[in-house]
């Protein structure tokens, strides 16, 4: 047993120094402390959270169903993290080949690697639950019971997500689920883990009392647990017994599916050197083409700078959702008159232009390898036109997507669409040029974690801080044409926007094109 | 093939790291560019190359001056750097179509010299891999085989041998002896002085950003019974 806790303790510390080393802020004392105060941070909202759901069940008369709710949330919650969590620690690592070579059983091996993701897990769970139980406990007249009760459930609830999701990775790898497909995995679970975040905070604050009520306890009967826990933490002791019968079974399948896990990860290990197909055939693409894929690729396939670039895309949908459940885009608001409806469009599909400063980070993003087109006959000028290509096709898409669910959700009247379309893309091209006049005065090329070229860099703030400069434009059209339509007034501020482009155009194609020549591979 | 005509580089407008540099090399020769640990050799590969310009002076690549028409520069050589640091997310076979792409070689060229060199350097197997994936060594030969694929005029490699085995080290030495046999030429920097007396035609010493001789091996050495190593720590013993 001596041995298991070891090699649980060196699985810790190799957790939590990858995360630490991912933050981007070192792998001193002073990264130490900032990632502290980060999970601290976190914790807020979430207890907040907690807080919330116990005050809105207190409201509806049924605070018992405050534990039910949390529990299920919890369950959800959980699963949602474990999933690529098991994915990460024994599909993409590579210490199973010198693990192996240890004189420690399969099982520990496997144990060690879960042990870290329900001690992830417990974290997250007394988090959530600790506030919830203690109110209840207050409540009830029992804070003593309320807080040990609450601890006890948040130690033992991970076991039933921890066995699901790894009942879900075995499952997944069974259908092909795994290799190459690390990107994939964590980008469709942070997004989910997201919307789930999103989607209870807005169920909490839309759903009727009723239909909160009947939600809650049709969902609890799904799930057994649930009626356990809200009974134990009444005063019924003898819920202690299935929930430890539970926890016991749940530990037993975790063995078994740890052993499972760690074979498939030894054979994933021993088939991923073994050589893949590839094709020596391929036609020609220009070079514009192929430093704008190159561009695009140093994005795409970086997970750091995939999440960062669609979190950050997604935020003008979450907004638009949260407007109609919010109630905000109701049929009556939606009547209140066509410049309203402009504005929120126009407002949500400039929103990747304004928050997506991909141009800002476009020489950044390359690191070191920037001085492998430097030293390609293509001229300066193209390989900054590629950065700027890269960043319109980025955010013109997901205003094109944007305008599509605006056309879907809003009356919106043709000049509203063509003006506040030109002003979108305008507004988009400008930016994707200015922010790269940004990039080549500090392009920061010497980083060693993708978080830091993105995350901790001074560029991206500057930018976004110079935003709100930007209101000067309609600002300056409404003064020019005083009575002009909303439409007018789009189009004009777009034309604008279009000139302004064109003389930072001239001012990269001549200026910054030798400064950027002057930046060392 | 190779002009440098007066080229000097300074930082902070004060420290020079290149000063008045000039050398010509010929097509046909290997050339190999020695000193010691920043005298300026990797600043003048930097210059070459053009990834980075000079304070002063003219770079004339195949006749072609790389500051007025750097693309045109830049289509007679290709190059390897000290270390492999390449964008590595992609595939083995996605860099070199990259490389292609860029060099304009034909599909069907493309696939007899992707076949020819990778297969030569033992990482054909490994093209459908992740960059991510390869040793230090594997990603310098993916390098290697990138800057032969266009079979530019001239290849400029910073000490190409770090890393490489012996045989792939090999295989290196006699393609750079084959390039130059059929009118190429290979200018490289490197710091196994022995390799350099062995392959070299002719040999330029920089120290302390300056030219400080540039021959042939035999001549630099003065028909005196010293190694290269020792007539090189002789010359450069200052820095």
């Amino acid at each position: 047993m001596r041995k298991f806790f070891v090699l649980v303790k060196f699985e810790l510390m190799d957790f939590f120094s990858k995360y630490q080393s991912g933050s981007g802020w070192g792998t001193g004392r002073r990264g130490k402390g900032l990632v502290i105060l980060t999970l601290l941070l976190l914790m807020i909202p979430f207890t907040q959270m907690s807080i919330g759901v116990y005050h809105r069940f207190y409201g509806l008369g049924r605070p018992e169903l405050a534990v039910a709710f949390m529990i299920l949330l919890t369950f959800l919650l959980t699963t949602l993290t474990a999933i690529p969590l098991i994915y990460s620690l024994f599909l993409y690592r590579n210490d199973f080949q010198y693990l192996s070579a240890l004189p420690i059983p399969e099982s520990y091996l496997g144990m060690a690697k879960l042990s870290i993701v329900w001690l992830y897990l417990a974290g997250i769970n007394l988090v959530l639950w600790l506030p919830v139980s203690i109110l209840t406990g207050l409540d009830l007249g029992w804070i003593d019971r309320g807080l040990i009760t609450g601890f006890l459930i948040g130690i033992l609830t991970p076991f039933p997500p921890l066995i699901f999701s790894t009942l879900a990775v075995l499952a997944l790898t069974l259908v092909g689920v795994k290799g190459r497909r690390k990107n994939l995995i964590s980008t469709f679970f942070g997004f989910a883990l997201l919307g789930l975040v999103l989607g209870t905070q807005l169920f909490l604050t839309s759903e009727s009392g009723v239909g909160l009520i009947a939600l809650t306890e049709g969902w609890s009967r799904y799930y057994p647990p649930t009626a356990w826990m809200v009974r134990l933490i009444s005063g019924s002791r003898a819920n202690i017994i299935p929930l430890m019968g539970l926890t016991v079974g749940c530990y037993w399948g975790l063995q078994t599916g740890a052993g499972r896990l760690y074979r498939i990860a030894l054979h994933q290990a021993e088939t991923n050197s073994a050589p893949r197909s590839f094709s020596l055939f391929e036609q020609p693409k220009s070079k514009y083409r192929q430093l704008l894929r190159r561009n695009l690729l140093i994005i795409g396939k970086q997970p750091v700078f995939l999440m960062n670039t669609l979190l950050t895309l997604v935020v003008p949908g979450l907004i638009l959702l949260a407007g109609f459940l919010a109630g905000d885009f109701t049929p009556e608001n939606l009547a209140e008159g066509q410049n309203q409806l402009t504005l929120v469009w126009v407002g949500l599909a400039s929103a990747p232009a304004l928050l997506v400063n991909l141009s800002v980070t476009a020489i950044t993003r390359e690191g070191k390898a920037f001085w492998e087109t430097k030293v390609l006959p293509v001229t300066t000028w193209d390989n900054l036109r590629s950065r700027i290509g890269t960043t319109i096709l980025i955010n013109l898409t997901a205003s094109m997507v944007m305008l599509i669910l605006a056309l879907l959700c809003f009356p919106l009247t043709i000049s509203s669409v063509i003006s506040g379309l030109f002003f979108v893309v305008m507004l988009t091209v400008f930016l994707a040029h200015s922010d790269l006049v940004l990039n080549i005065y500090r392009p920061f090329l010497n980083w060693s974690h993708p978080a830091a070229a993105i995350k901790n860099n001074l560029n991206v703030i500057l930018s976004l801080a110079s935003r709100p400069l930007l209101t000067v434009i309609p600002v300056l059209t409404v003064f020019c044409l005083p009575g002009a339509s909303l439409s007018a007034i789009l189009f004009y501020s777009g034309l604008l926007l279009f000139l302004l482009t064109l003389l930072v155009r001239k001012f990269l194609q001549t200026v910054m094109v030798e400064k950027f020549d002057q930046i060392g591979g | 093939m190779l002009v440098l005509n007066k080229v000097t580089k300074t930082y902070d407008g004060e420290k020079k790291a290149v000063n008045q540099l000039s050398l010509e090399v010929a097509p046909g020769e290997i050339f190999g560019f020695i000193g010691p640990n920043g005298a300026g050799k990797t600043t003048t590969i930097k210059m070459i190359t053009g990834l980075l310009p000079p304070t002063a002076g003219q770079i004339l690549i195949n006749g072609v001056d790389l500051a007025t028409s750097p693309v045109a520069a830049k289509r007679n050589f290709t190059y390897v750097p000290d270390h492999p640091e390449i964008f590595s997310a992609i595939r083995g076979i996605d860099y070199l179509h990259f490389l292609a792409d860029m060099y304009d070689v034909s599909a069907q060229t493309r696939r007899v010299r992707i076949e020819q060199y990778t297969q030569l350097f033992g990482i054909y197997d490994f093209l459908g891999e992740i960059i991510q994936s390869y040793s230090h060594g594997m990603k310098q030969k993916l390098v290697i085989c990138g800057a032969l694929l266009p079979e530019a005029p001239l290849f400029i490699l910073d000490e190409p041998l770090v890393g490489l085995d012996p045989l792939a080290a090999k295989h290196l030495k006699e393609i750079m002896g084959k390039r130059c046999a059929a009118g190429g030429t290979v200018f490289f920097s490197s710091h196994l002085l022995t390799i350099v007396e062995q392959i070299c035609d002719r040999i330029a010493v920089i120290n302390q950003g300056e030219l400080i001789a540039c021959d042939r091996p035999e001549r630099i050495k003065n028909g005196s019974n010293h190694s290269l190593e020792e007539i090189f720590l002789e010359l450069t013993k200052d820095a």
